[in-house]
């Protein structure tokens, strides 16, 4: 038999999933209006944060964001906070950034405080935006807080490549409790009832 | 697999043809590939690339390698659309095809058409490299 192009396709994998495949949406599931989120961040004067527990679409809306912004020149980068010298790069790209433009910080929990603290005077010394995500609380104003439901989960798994009924409403419930609502890993559990029953 | 960011007014369909029906081949093995592009009009391509590629997917970060890649021009873009494609590389010694649990390997050839404005469209249609069976899951892991 062929090693991979008879068997089904497993809809989980990252490919599908990661921020910037999935469209993010609401609580409930409805995709959000990107040129009003963009015009949300502006009233709130550029600088902002996405917060939200772990696994509830923070990423997913600052990709989106990025893109958005990209779209009309005015994204100055984004940097996805893995490792310390990933705090320097984004205080750089912020001390280099022209007025007008925004940078994005994935995981600015990660950030030290005194990196944070001189990201958020560069960026207003420069006057281009900063817009965050976070688990914890920032102190900047929210420009969306991630909230999670079975209901999105539903629209999510609906939204991605068909299953091949291998996923049942069953799995996607006992997915979403079983990770306390966490979107990320809740998918990964169901790439992992899609391998167990494809083989 | 296809997808872009053409609009729906004028969404092209790229056909490919393996030299082999089964789409299956050996490492050093050379893959032989005709492609025919439908429903698009010549005038409205830019440019083509096509490319032998593989990739990972699974649960983790993704990995690529581009093993073959060519880019044609406007006007060998127009040609291609209207008459057909063809290209043939060497395939090398690895990665070969794999299906695991967390992790699969597979090949693909990949058509990227160019059009005004910056947007494309992109067609990928796999094939095998290699005859590495699909790893099983022991009864513990699947419970």
């Amino acid at each position: 038999m062929s090693p991979t192009r008879q068997r089904p396709r497993n809809p989980f994998t990252t490919r599908f999933i990661r921020p910037g495949s999935l469209a993010p949406r609401d609580a409930e599931g409805n995709p959000l209006d990107m040129a009003a989120i963009v015009g949300r961040l502006a009233d709130l004067g550029g600088t902002a944060a996405i917060e939200g527990p772990h696994g509830s679409g923070k990423t997913t809306l600052l990709v989106a964001v990025a893109e958005s912004l990209a779209m009309t020149g005015r994204l100055a980068g984004m940097v996805r906070l893995r490792a310390w010298s990933d705090g320097v790069r984004a205080v750089r790209l912020v001390s280099r950034a022209a007025a007008g433009t925004m940078v994005l910080v994935d995981s600015w929990e990660r950030m030290g405080p005194v990196a944070a603290r001189v990201a958020l005077w560069s960026a207003r010394r420069r006057g281009c935006g900063l817009l965050v995500t976070s688990h914890r609380p920032t102190g900047l104003p929210v420009l969306a807080q991630g909230r999670t439901s079975l209901e999105l989960l539903e629209r999510l798994v609906a939204a991605l490549p068909d299953h091949g009924g291998l996923i049942a409403a069953d799995d996607i419930a006992a997915a979403h409790t079983t990770h306390d609502g966490n979107l990320r890993e809740a998918l990964l559990d169901l790439y992992d009832r899609f391998e167990r029953r494809a083989r | 697999m296809s997808h872009g960011s053409e609009t729906a007014r004028q969404q092209p369909r790229v056909d490919v043809h393996f030299d082999r029906s089964h789409r299956g081949y050996e490492p050093g093995d050379t893959v032989v590939v005709r492609y025919q592009v439908h429903e698009l009009d010549p005038a409205h391509v830019r440019g083509i690339e096509q490319s032998l590629a593989w990739y990972t997917e699974g649960k983790g970060e993704e990995d690529l390698g581009v093993h073959f890649f060519s880019r044609l021009g406007e006007r060998q873009a127009r040609e291609t659309v209207a008459t057909g494609g063809h290209f043939s590389a060497p395939l090398p010694p690895s990665p070969l095809s794999y299906e695991g649990v967390i992790v699969k390997i597979r090949w693909c050839v990949r058509v990227r058409l160019f059009f005004p404005g910056g947007r494309d469209f992109v067609s990928e249609h796999e094939f095998d490299v290699g005859r590495i069976p699909a790893a099983r899951m022991t009864s513990r892991a699947s419970a």
